[in-house]
């Protein structure tokens, strides 16, 4: 089993590397929508797949880091790199303060929680003219010349998602995850060891908003602007989408659900009338037919054959 | 202030809560019997506006158009709510997240199908003739619409507490929402009930959209701008209380209603703040039961 | 003393659970709590333990009251707990579950510098192997039977090295075998590492079988406690039990 997904990880980084060769520039830009997307997911099933809570405001922190890197740049005149790290803990502190209070509610309440946070802070990014130059978003910013072209733009994001991907898979893997997966799988039982629900719900929380903030601000430069749009809450339902497409309860899952959401974006059209009325299709769907996702369908099919093959020797 | 401006805000409020509390009715009703939170409770909210502000529109001219309006939007939701809760069955017996992500997928489903049916602009409601114009009392001049409004919350309020307290189907409502194993035990047919429920729930919804309509504008926002609000009403409240809904209706509105006063671009800001501190405090709401 | 309870009361609404329950526990003691369906035992548990906390008196452990804090922190004084119906973490597996505890009980429950499969994986191995479940271990815990699912809850609260164990119902649901080995477990532990343990049962063989002390609970109240023989003599047990058959 490890064979497999090792193999089938190191495909998809040979491709992911590649891809910029002879590739049209188009493409490049969808790959670079992709990993973004991907790492949004990522910081969401933080929450959802690991620690059990449902979020639908992960908008708010891509909305703030995305924010962050425009405003230290443009207001503050700062350079890209120093805004761009900068960002980080701008995103963490807001994600501490919202966290702190979303983790005192569970499941519904804690939804709606985050739900009205991120409505809150739509409201204050599109009113808040001075600052935020409001429903006009801020424009232009662009990213350093080094990084001036879709290909080493694209080699860019790669690098950043990567990295924060490791990151995520480490914490998955840490004693810390392993806590984590305790409260999602029996907040009662968890908490009869010792575990303080409270503290570490908060936790998740922050590290699923530096994350989603990290994929805010990639995002801030691959499209040279940042607007309200980015907090709304519709924008908060893509990430819940891609992850229940490819499966909560992989590590992987949300990165193969934002691959077949990109792609399905770019053919069905982002802007068209209908964007919502998709998402909201395929989140019924699943939920009803797939709750594993595509991922966790895949792996299913793969442990069958496994143990089939199993049987099959011990037979023999 | 003077006393006469802060009974037009008090009344301003009263009146929104009243909104608010029909809405919070509905949710707290399906809740309680069927342990599931309906997100989509502002869409249905909308989609009761939308239809009877159109239904009134197409019957514009005859007497009595707009109550009829109003009663047609409650029924269509309804039948809507019918629909979702016959989609939401297979559901029942999953894990909570499965049925908030299904009622969150309707809102998006619902809020787009509003847009592609109607349009994304706003449009103003006009109130109905006999309601347009301001009453005194007692040197107060309040908008004779408002206490319609209030009027009606008043009566559904009365009316559902009659309901509960005399009816053989309110006395099984609060049996379900006491032990629902043990209603279905005795023999009472759990899906009729269900559906029952989530209908009345619905036709409140959409009634309280065309109601509330004349008060401001509609438009494609208003599905989640409402659906906040009535959250932070049965926070406040307690998930599990009607009696709860009553006050924090009436807390939130005023809240609002105030707030509009100090910060007329962000009044939500407050009715957050109110949410925030009694999640803090008393996390089961005023008058709620501990959830755990 | 290891645990003293003092006039605990417990209502909800008009129902009173639990009504001045006042006894003591020292450490190394094996004790029964009986009682008839419905008499609180459960509810005493939770009161213990922190998931409820009491209208009225004061529980104390190890001379410190515990009656006030919340359920994980009074799991780190030392009581551990294993549920009536079992609580295992079902999409872990079954090491990893009682990795977590073992996690909780040192304090690296927050660790994000360690490789979690490897930490502490020798110990619950060995934790496994005590109750029997290591050839199970990589399976995911809620694949189990409930029988073995019973066992991974008791290796939970094991790992945390409690020192006063509370065990709901330990043998439901188990075959005349599997009861018996619970028995010899539950003695085993409460004699090798002295470990105290107070435990709910119903079914009176396993009482009178292990239990050197027996408390009994009816309509909230403690009726009786004392060694078995004589609480199985004591005229109010019997008119208790008796009372809900007849």
């Amino acid at each position: 089993m490890k064979r497999w997904s090792a193999v089938a990880m190191m495909a998809a980084v040979v491709v992911l590397l590649a891809l910029p060769w002879g590739v049209r520039e188009y493409n490049i830009q969808l790959a670079n929508l992709f990993l973004i997307g991907a790492l949004f997911a990522l910081s969401f099933n933080v929450l959802f797949g690991y620690t059990g809570l449902l979020s639908f405001g992960q908008a708010t922190f891509f909305g703030v880091g995305a924010y962050a890197l425009a405003l230290l740049m443009k207001k503050a005149g700062l350079s890209f790199a120093l805004a761009f790290v900068l960002s980080v803990p701008i995103t963490a502190v807001t994600a501490g303060v919202i966290g702190f209070f979303c983790s005192r509610a569970t499941e519904f309440f804690f939804s709606v929680l985050t739900l009205a946070f991120g409505q809150l802070l739509f409201v204050v990014a599109s009113k808040w003219y001075t600052v935020t130059a409001g429903d006009d978003g801020i424009q232009s910013i662009f990213p350093p010349t080094a990084l001036g072209s879709a290909t080493r733009y694209y080699y860019f994001t790669l690098a950043v998602v990567a990295l924060c991907t490791a990151a995520l898979w480490w914490i998955a893997r840490s004693p810390f995850g392993y806590t984590l997966q305790s409260i999602r799988d029996n907040p009662q039982r968890s908490e009869a060891i010792g575990i303080n629900l409270r503290w570490y719900r908060w936790m998740a929380f922050v590290v699923s908003g530096v994350f989603a903030g990290v994929a805010g601000a990639l995002f801030t430069t691959f499209n040279w602007a940042v607007a309200p749009t980015e907090l709304e809450w519709t924008k908060s339902a893509e990430p819940v989408v891609m992850t229940l497409l490819g499966g909560p309860h992989l590590f992987g899952g949300p990165i193969i659900g934002a691959a077949i959401f990109t792609f399905f974006q770019f053919y069905l059209g982002k802007h068209t009338l209908f964007w919502a009325f998709s998402m909201g299709v395929v989140i019924l769907f699943v939920v009803r037919f797939m709750p594993g996702g595509v991922g966790g369908y895949l792996w299913q099919r793969v442990q069958a054959a496994r143990d089939a093959s199993r049987k099959h020797a011990a037979q023999r | 202030m003077t006393l006469s401006g802060f009974v037009n805000q008090f009344v301003s409020g009263l009146t929104f809560g009243m909104v608010l509390f029909l809405l919070a009715l509905g949710l707290v009703l399906i809740f309680g019997v069927m342990r599931v939170v309906n997100f989509a409770h502002g869409s249905l909210y909308m989609v009761g506006a939308f239809t009877g502000y159109f239904v009134w529109e197409w019957l514009k001219g005859m007497t009595g158009s707009f109550w009829v309006s109003v009663i047609v939007a409650g029924l269509l939701v309804a039948a809507l709510g019918l629909v979702l809760e016959y989609m939401l069955r297979p559901l029942y017996a999953r894990e909570h997240s499965d049925q908030i992500l299904f009622t969150y997928g309707c809102v998006l489903i619902i809020g787009d199908l509003v847009k592609w049916l109607w349009g994304g602009q706003y449009h103003s409601v006009p109130r109905p003739p006999g309601f347009q114009g301001r009453i005194e009392l007692g040197g107060v001049v309040l908008p004779t619409y408002y206490l319609l409004v209030i009027g009606v919350g008043v009566a559904t309020g009365l009316g559902l507490w009659l309901l509960l307290a005399r009816t053989k189907l309110g006395k099984i409502i609060r049996a379900a929402v006491a032990d629902r194993e043990m209603v279905g035990i005795l023999g009472i047919r759990l899906p009729r009930l269900f559906a029952g429920v989530f209908g009345i729930g619905a036709f409140l919804a959409g009634a309280a959209g065309m109601l509330a309509a004349p008060l401001g504008s509609i438009g494609s926002g208003m599905d989640v701008e409402i659906i906040v609000a009535v959250f932070a009403v049965v926070i406040v409240g307690g998930m599990g209380s009607f009696l709860g809904a009553a006050l924090a209706s009436l807390i939130i509105g005023e809240v609002y209603s105030f707030g509009i006063l100090v910060l007329p671009a962000a009044a939500q800001v407050f009715m957050f703040l109110v949410m925030v501190v009694v999640l803090v405090v008393r996390p089961q709401g005023l008058i709620g039961a501990p959830e755990r | 003393m290891l645990l003293s309870a003092e006039g605990v009361s417990k209502s909800f609404g008009a129902v009173a659970a639990v009504t001045g329950a006042t006894f003591n526990i020292e450490a190394g003691e094996l004790v029964a709590l009986i009682g008839p369906n419905g008499a609180g035992k459960s509810t005493l548990f939770n009161l213990i333990s922190g998931i409820l906390k009491p209208d009225a008196g004061t529980i104390a452990f190890d001379g410190d009251r515990i009656s006030s804090l919340p359920p994980h922190r009074i799991a780190h004084r030392g009581i551990g707990l294993a549920f009536q119906v079992s609580n295992v973490f079902s999409r872990l597996s079954v090491l990893e579950n009682i990795q977590v505890a073992l996690f909780s009980a040192r304090g690296k429950s927050g660790s994000l510098w360690s490789f979690g499969p490897r930490t502490l994986r020798e110990e619950a191995r060995e934790i496994l192997a005590a109750i029997g479940l290591l050839e199970l271990a990589g399976l995911s815990a809620g694949a189990l039977a409930q029988a073995d699912k019973k066992r991974l809850e008791v290796g939970i609260a094991l790992a945390v090295r409690p020192r006063l164990l509370l065990l709901d119902e330990p043998t439901s649901g188990q075959s005349m075998e599997e009861t018996d080995s619970t028995m010899a477990l539950i003695r085993r532990i409460n004699q090798e590492q002295a470990l105290t343990v107070l435990f709910i049962e119903h079914k009176m063989d396993v009482v009178f079988g292990i239990a050197r002390r027996v408390l009994v609970l009816h309509n909230g109240r403690l009726i009786a406690d004392g060694e078995p023989r004589t609480v199985r003599a004591n005229e109010q047990v019997q008119k208790a039990y008796l009372g809900e058959t007849g």
